[in-house]
């Protein structure tokens, strides 16, 4: 089945339709999501909430553009809206807490970009470390640009936000990587 | 790239997601979406951290149709139709309720009576009484939340102690419904924090008339990002007082969540053997209901030790009421002395 014709049979309320769009894009909309989150039974739960909200709103999208995009940018958006509304909710049951969201110092320029510190991490442990401690928006910035190879443009528009926020959030997120990816002074 | 080497080890490319996709849309789930969640926007900040350990929402298992530990409920091709096109229907929308609830410990011996009003962030009242396995009274609390000021009152061995504070941050009291909009919201809720839980979707079920979406949330038996190491696991309804367990006793929590408010409604933990260790659940509910303004109110008992407070939030008056002698006419809080002071 093309996926045109999926498409063609989601709108007409016929499930196989979905069922094709949901083999095809659970693995990658699941990363995603997954990246964002952290978490990857609430990355489960968000993909099936998008997929079948896509199946109430198949009419919304515009048949002349390709799905998988639309799909992976309205659960990135929902991914975002769940990490934070989690992180409040955590945030909420630990009263005692010690200001879980306070901002690490800004560290000077002319550090390696983050890309090049990646590389010098040991192990994806140390990167999925410090995805933990960037906010939904910037571990989102992330996933867009670097997961997905969205443009800082198509960022913008998938997000709905202006593209100097887009590129505020990826500011933001390299630079707090840079700080959480230095490599230690033993080194 | 290290983001597709987390990616890929998260997610298995063998992941099927189309036998739950396929059960919600025959559950009729609406998909939802999330509330823009902004934490620094929320004007919603209370939550109760301490005391009321027993003023639950929810409690025992009466009206529970669905059969414990069983498999969801197999529908027939049309009714998967029917409920699909329910799919749209908007959630209820709750301003107020009225809640019973009792709540067993079986473990304990005790069976908690509880009573919650609720009318916004700022106004709610929750009360319970706990009774022996005789039948006895052997204590009993108070919450109330009325504009700026807050009661918590305990009684126990026939003593009541209250504290009153003005201006205090709380955390949420009673479960707000306008928190949650989707049953989305409602597994986000259940899923990670400090218990590091995980939250699915098991099947339907229906608890004091009311129909509800049955969540099974389990404990993840080794490390998670949000929590390194061991720890409790802690359950139970926002103002419950929640019960912590230690999390290798816990294998399983359910929770029955209204399919209109999202609201939970019932709660059960059960042990690797099955043996239920805390069950809670909502005898009566009733959704926007006229509360008078009197049930907000507060009066301490004759007798009863009073210790006042304002400002700060509730971290601090738990560090007062833990670190400082507040058992004695000398309490004097130690996280913000400038702010608490206490009297009889």
């Amino acid at each position: 089945m093309e996926e045109s014709n999926a498409i063609a049979r989601l709108r007409r309320g016929d499930a196989t339709g979905l069922e094709f769009l949901v083999r095809r894009y659970q693995v990658r909309a699941v990363r995603t999501a997954y990246l964002v989150t952290r978490d990857p039974d609430l990355a489960r739960e968000i993909v099936q909430a998008a997929f079948l909200k896509a199946y109430e709103r198949i009419d919304q999208f515009d048949p002349q553009r390709a799905f998988g995009p639309w799909f992976l940018t309205s659960v990135l958006h929902d991914a975002i809206k769940a990490a934070a509304r989690r992180t409040r909710l955590v945030s909420l049951a630990v009263p005692d807490s010690e200001d879980p969201g306070a901002e690490l110092p800004d560290l000077a320029d002319g550090r390696p970009g983050p890309e090049t510190l990646w590389e010098q991490a040991e192990t994806a442990a140390e990167v999925r470390a410090a995805l933990d401690q960037l906010s939904p928006e910037q571990r989102a910035a992330v996933v867009a640009r670097y997961y997905l190879g969205l443009s800082e443009a198509e960022m913008a528009a998938s997000l709905a936000c202006p593209p100097s926020t887009v590129k505020w959030r990826l500011h933001a997120a390299r630079q707090r990587l840079r700080t959480l990816l230095r490599p230690s002074p033993a080194e | 790239m290290l983001l597709n080497e987390i990616a890929d080890e998260a997610v298995p490319e063998t992941l099927d997601l189309w036998p739950q996709v396929r059960t919600r849309l025959g559950a009729g789930a609406p998909a939802g979406t999330f509330e823009v969640g902004d934490p620094t926007c929320s004007s919603f900040r209370r939550r109760l951290g301490l005391g009321l350990a027993a003023a639950a929402l929810l409690a025992l298992a009466i009206g529970a149709t669905f059969p414990l530990w069983s498999r969801p409920e197999p529908v027939s091709a049309e009714t998967i139709l029917d409920r699909a096109q329910a799919t749209a229907n908007s959630p209820l929308a709750v301003t107020t309720y009225h809640l019973r609830m009792s709540r067993q410990a079986p473990t304990k011996g005790e069976t908690l009576l509880g009573e919650v009003w609720f009318a916004g962030a700022d106004r709610q009242r929750s009360s319970y009484q706990a009774r022996d396995a005789a039948g006895a009274v052997v204590g009993g609390g108070e919450l109330a939340f009325n504009g700026p000021e807050t009661w918590i009152a305990n009684t126990e061995n026939g003593q009541t102690r209250v504290i009153h504070t003005v201006g205090t941050t709380w955390t949420r009291a009673a479960d707000d419904p306008t928190q949650f909009a989707s049953l989305t919201d409602a597994l986000a809720r259940y899923s990670g924090g400090k218990a590091c839980t995980s939250a699915q979707l098991q099947g339907e079920g229906s608890v004091a008339g009311r129909a509800t979406y049955l969540i099974a949330v389990t404990p993840s038996s080794g490390r998670c990002a949000s929590n390194p190491g061991s720890g409790d696991v802690r359950v139970g309804p926002s103002g419950s007082g929640a019960q912590a367990f230690e999390r290798e006793r816990v294998t399983q929590i359910r929770v029955w969540v209204d399919k209109e408010s999202f609201l939970p409604l019932k709660t059960e933990v059960r042990d690797a053997t099955g043996a239920v260790l805390d069950r809670s659940e909502a005898t009566s509910v009733e959704y926007n209901v006229a509360i008078p303004a009197a049930t907000f109110t507060y009066t301490p008992p004759p007798g009863a030790t009073v210790f006042n407070f304002s400002g700060g939030d509730g971290a601090d008056v738990k560090r007062a009421l833990i670190i400082g002698p507040c058992a004695t006419d000398s309490c004097s809080p130690v996280a913000r002395p400038s702010s608490s002071s206490r009297r009889r």
